[in-house]
């Protein structure tokens, strides 16, 4: 089986729930993972104690801690089979999410709000509850072209109602009313 | 017809200060919106600096850790936009349930929870109006910190 290549982006955090795929990446060799963002709040130094130790012991685990260019991101992104959002919880503000969506790459995320909102509206990613959730909607994403159809279908769908303009045009709103 | 053109040369003349203290995360977002607002013909500038005699709307887009401690470093910037007689508006990234408030340790968890319980209040007093990007952190804002729910809207994230 070819490797399945995984990706998290964005600012090293525990909020991340880094912990839940490398729990796959031990017992399941053929799922690589690339961790990939800044070091930003001291706070999480744990964190990244953790992950930078998990990346000496596991093969298929590589930490990238930097701050990636608009291009970087993009380049990271189109080579990933899967982009992973395992949070803890609601992380909008992080934009990840909403970054990715340009690149149509299929979205595997953990069951909060947020995600589960765009899951049930535009079928833009896939929520999990589990770990064994997760791994199981990793082999099935990778194995199945139409269900990566589906979940490109659903990003189209998402984009055209999330655009730039729109949002501006609900802050104009706002603002006139205050 | 012409009420609407009217109103609408009205809004090109609003002036917009989007203010953040972050260099990345959130940041994106103030950009992303001055950008739609730029190509609307908009007079809007992203900054980590306000001058509030120039804009009419302060838009503040804000994550607890830049205003520490957890957000009443704002307070005093909210303040002073009040004296200067300026609208503005909050848009909070992340708020998490108070159940699910985490810090280097449970002690820390806690001061963070007593503190947040004071200055999300004092943000929602102090603002125009309070944003957050879905539903479930106006819920939190309600319930969990007491903000009167006409103060909160929710306008989502945009996407590319």
């Amino acid at each position: 089986m070819a490797s399945i290549k995984c990706i998290i982006f964005g600012c090293i955090a525990k909020e991340k729930g880094y912990f839940r795929i490398i729990k796959i990446l031990e017992r399941n060799p053929n799922i690589s993972l690339l961790i990939a963002g800044p070091f930003l709040h001291p706070l999480e130094q744990e964190t990244l104690d953790y992950i930078k130790r998990k990346e000496k012991e596991l093969k298929n685990l590589k930490v990238e801690v930097r701050r990636l260019r608009d291009d970087e991101f993009g380049k990271y992104a189109k080579k990933a089979d899967i982009i992973l959002l395992p949070y803890l919880s609601a992380v909008p503000a992080s934009g990840i999410f909403s970054r990715n969506l340009k690149f149509l790459k299929p979205m595997i995320t953990w069951n909060t709000y947020f995600f589960k909102e765009n899951e049930k509206k535009y079928g833009a990613c896939i929520t999990v509850n589990s770990i064994d959730e997760l791994e199981k909607k990793i082999l099935e994403v990778h194995k199945s072209k139409k269900l990566r159809a589906k979940l490109r279908a659903g990003v189209k769908k998402l984009q055209k109602d999330l655009s730039w303009k729109n949002i501006a045009l609900k802050y104009l709103e706002m603002y006139k009313t205050l | 017809m012409k009420m609407k053109q009217n109103s609408k040369s009205e809004d090109k003349k609003l002036k917009i200060l989007m203010y953040t203290l972050d260099t990345v995360g959130i940041k994106s977002i103030a950009d992303d919106i001055a950008n739609a607002f730029k190509k609307m013909g908009f007079d809007v500038v992203v900054s980590d600096k306000i001058d509030y005699d120039h804009y009419d709307i302060i838009h503040v887009h804000m994550d607890y850790s830049q205003f520490h401690p957890w957000g009443l470093g704002l307070i005093p910037v909210l303040i002073k936009s009040k004296l200067h007689k300026k609208k503005t508006v909050v848009t909070i990234g992340t708020i998490l349930r108070k159940k699910d408030t985490y810090a280097r340790n449970k002690f820390l968890a806690n001061i963070k929870n007593i503190v947040l319980s004071i200055s999300n209040p004092l943000i929602a007093f102090f603002s125009d109006k309070v944003t957050v990007m879905v539903g479930d952190m106006r819920e939190t804002l309600i319930e969990d910190f007491h903000i009167n729910d006409k103060k909160i809207a929710v306008i989502p994230h945009g996407v590319y």
